[in-house]
């Protein structure tokens, strides 16, 4: 109990790194109201952490059960976007807010919307309470990007690289959601992360300003783009720009649900073959180009005249759940928002920042179908190959993996149908079903593509519905769970 | 063509590289069942978890459209078994290794081809690099 503490101590430092990293923005972009708030933060988050660290590290012994591992996640997920709604808070409540700022800032006076932007931002979804991104402050455009990108690639992968090798890091991030390994230990594993992160944003800025976009947007875009997470700092996101710069958002968002083991294989090793070597980056190409051929088939039949180049980017959008947005989906019709809404259940590939079941999951899921149909015409005394990446795994492993695939696969869609159940209870005006079914499941994934829902005049039950959605999708539910039942269990032990 | 081999050992494994090389069909009859997991795991082939003396086995395995079978166990009295059940079947090629080398006459009165004592000749072999 105490070591999850400590984990949380740690992990409370990085909003006061993240915030005095800001400072300097905020002080270039002239806008000293934000100061403030920034330090705030920092010292909030920096007291909180120092003092669960302190009261807890006599009692250090190392989180060595997976339990307490995925606790320590759930919470620390939990607290690090409320202090980090500190910044946008404050900011907004400012007294010398710059009088020519546009009203959208204003939304952001209610510590829900703050709030909702922060989980947004660190579980890399994108959905917004602003509506203007092009005229909030600088400085909150950064802040909003630097969440997505410390949260795109996970707090804990982070805490590890910091931390000192005596606590037990595997636990924590495998509770993360990460299973892979790159390297001999996970601090190397962790070490390469980082670097293939780190390169791979750099690409996408530079890529983003030789295509033509502004330093500014390329920082930003750059950022969120390679996080998957979606937020942006032009109006209509990417729908403004040119062939040019979709195409190579596309590009960035793809390689952003591309796993890290990949991206490693390709740049270590120099094999292009990694990106479609294993299962799930095969199911990848598939999802993606059948994807887009059956959604411009859909808006075809229904006689919607949009652009394939557009089709192409809401579908990769969707899949790779980043959630940037080159048309409004909100007039697409029933079918076409369902096949999106597949897509951002299925998510990008396991070991990457995109959210949803993750790819290899679902390929589990349909070689079990597979594996049950050939099992039923084996001959009696015939045995049964399991075929997984290439190679022969046994029975029992198979089994193992498809038992986790579905179990998960089932959590995953039951608590988008709560989330649903609330959302629908609602009665939100302009929102059909398939709205609130399309919105639920962009939460989950974190992906961030909006059927109108999120919006500031929803309901605080709904924020905080769509909240914890994509909190619960950042840290594939278990965790979760686990956290909840923590004082049920003790409740029960008392007796 | 479509062969059947009885027994999953060394032999086997090389027979089975020779046989997909060639790009023939086969099916693997073994009646232990981790070296039938085994040969599952190097190769693409249907293997069966039986002993040849079972009934129907054969049929399972399909041995009206077998071209040959092969047996390569260490147990004579299961080679013939299967030779004699692939001989009732009308399968083309009979071909079985054989441990006891004094039983090779009555094999071949079946119509059987026999590789007998395979020590032997891999011993013979190797000392012949001698001259």
């Amino acid at each position: 109990m105490k070591t999850i503490f400590r984990d949380i101590g740690l992990f409370l430092h990085i909003p006061a790194v993240m915030a005095m990293i800001s400072i300097p923005v905020c002080i270039l972009a002239k806008e000293t109201y934000a100061l403030i708030p920034l330090l705030t933060c920092a010292i909030a988050s920096f007291a909180t952490g120092q003092l669960f660290y302190r009261l807890t590290k006599s009692q250090s012994q190392s989180s060595s059960r997976t339990p307490y591992a995925m606790v320590t996640a759930a919470l620390g997920w939990l607290l690090l976007p409320l202090f980090g709604a500190i910044p946008i808070l404050m900011t907004a409540n400012a007294a010398d807010l710059a009088p020519d700022l546009s009203t959208t800032i204003l939304e952001f006076k209610n510590p829900w919307n703050a709030i909702f932007e922060a989980f947004s931002g660190f579980t890399s979804t994108g959905l917004s309470m602003a509506f203007n991104y092009s005229e909030l402050p600088h400085t909150l455009q950064w802040w909003r990007s630097l969440m997505e990108w410390i949260g795109g690639v996970g707090v804990i992968v982070l805490v590890i690289s910091l931390l000192e090798p005596a606590t037990q890091p595997n636990r924590l991030y495998n509770a993360e959601g990460r299973s892979q390994k790159i390297g001999l230990t996970l601090s190397k594993t962790v070490k390469h992360i980082w670097w293939i992160y780190l390169i791979y944003t750099i690409g996408s800025i530079f890529l983003f300003r030789i295509v033509g976009m502004s330093w500014w947007e390329a920082l930003n875009h750059g950022m969120t783009g390679i996080a998957t997470g979606g937020f942006s700092v032009t109006d209509n996101s990417i729908g403004d720009y040119g062939f040019g710069i979709k195409l190579a958002t596309i590009i960035v968002m793809i390689l952003g649900a591309i796993s890290f083991s990949a991206h490693y294989q390709f740049l270590r090793h120099r094999k292009l073959s990694a990106f479609w070597s294993d299962n799930q980056h095969q199911a990848l190409w598939i999802v993606l180009i059948l994807g887009t051929l059956l959604l411009w088939l859909f808006n075809y039949l229904t006689v919607r005249d949009v652009p394939l180049i557009d089709i192409l980017f809401q579908w990769s959008s969707a899949v790779s759940t980043c959630g940037f947005g080159t048309v409004s989906v909100e007039s697409w019709d029933g079918g076409a928002k369902l096949l999106m809404t597949l897509a951002m259940l299925i998510g990008g590939a396991a070991g990457s920042t995109a959210g949803g079941i993750k790819l290899s999951r679902f390929v589990i899921v349909l070689k079990a179908i597979a594996w049950r149909f050939r099992r039923i015409s084996l001959l009696p005394h015939e045995m049964m190959r399991y075929e997984f990446n290439g190679k022969v795994i046994s029975e029992s492993e198979a089994n193992r993996r498809v038992e986790a695939a579905a179990v998960l696969t089932i959590l995953w869609l039951c608590v988008i149908v709560v989330g649903i159940f609330i959302l629908q209870y609602l009665k939100l005006p302009n929102s059909s079903l398939i709205d609130v079914i399309f919105e639920a499941a962009s939460a989950t994934s974190g992906v961030g593509i909006s059927a109108g829902i999120t919006h500031p005049d929803l309901p605080w039950l709904g924020k905080l519905t769509l909240i914890c959605l994509m909190w619960m999708g950042r840290l594939e539910i278990i965790s979760v769970l686990l956290l909840f039942s923590l004082p049920i269990k003790s409740l029960i032990e008392r007796k | 063509m479509y062969l059947i081999i009885v027994g999953a050992g060394v032999v086997s494994e090389q027979l089975i590289s020779l046989i997909k090389d060639k790009g023939y069909k086969v099916a693997v009859i073994e009646k232990q069942e981790e070296r039938a997991k085994a040969i599952m795991q190097q190769f693409d082939v249907r293997v069966f978890h039986a002993d040849i003396a079972q009934a129907n086995i054969l049929e399972e395995v399909d041995i009206k459209n077998a071209d040959a079978i092969i047996a390569t166990t260490k147990d004579d009295s299961v080679n013939l078994m299967a030779m004699i059940l692939g001989k009732e079947h009308q399968v083309k090629y009979l071909i079985t290794l054989l441990q006891e080398a004094k039983h090779q006459a009555m094999f071949e009165k079946l119509g059987v081809q026999v590789l007998s004592d395979p020590e032997k000749l891999i011993a013979q072999k190797l000392f012949s690099f001698i001259d």
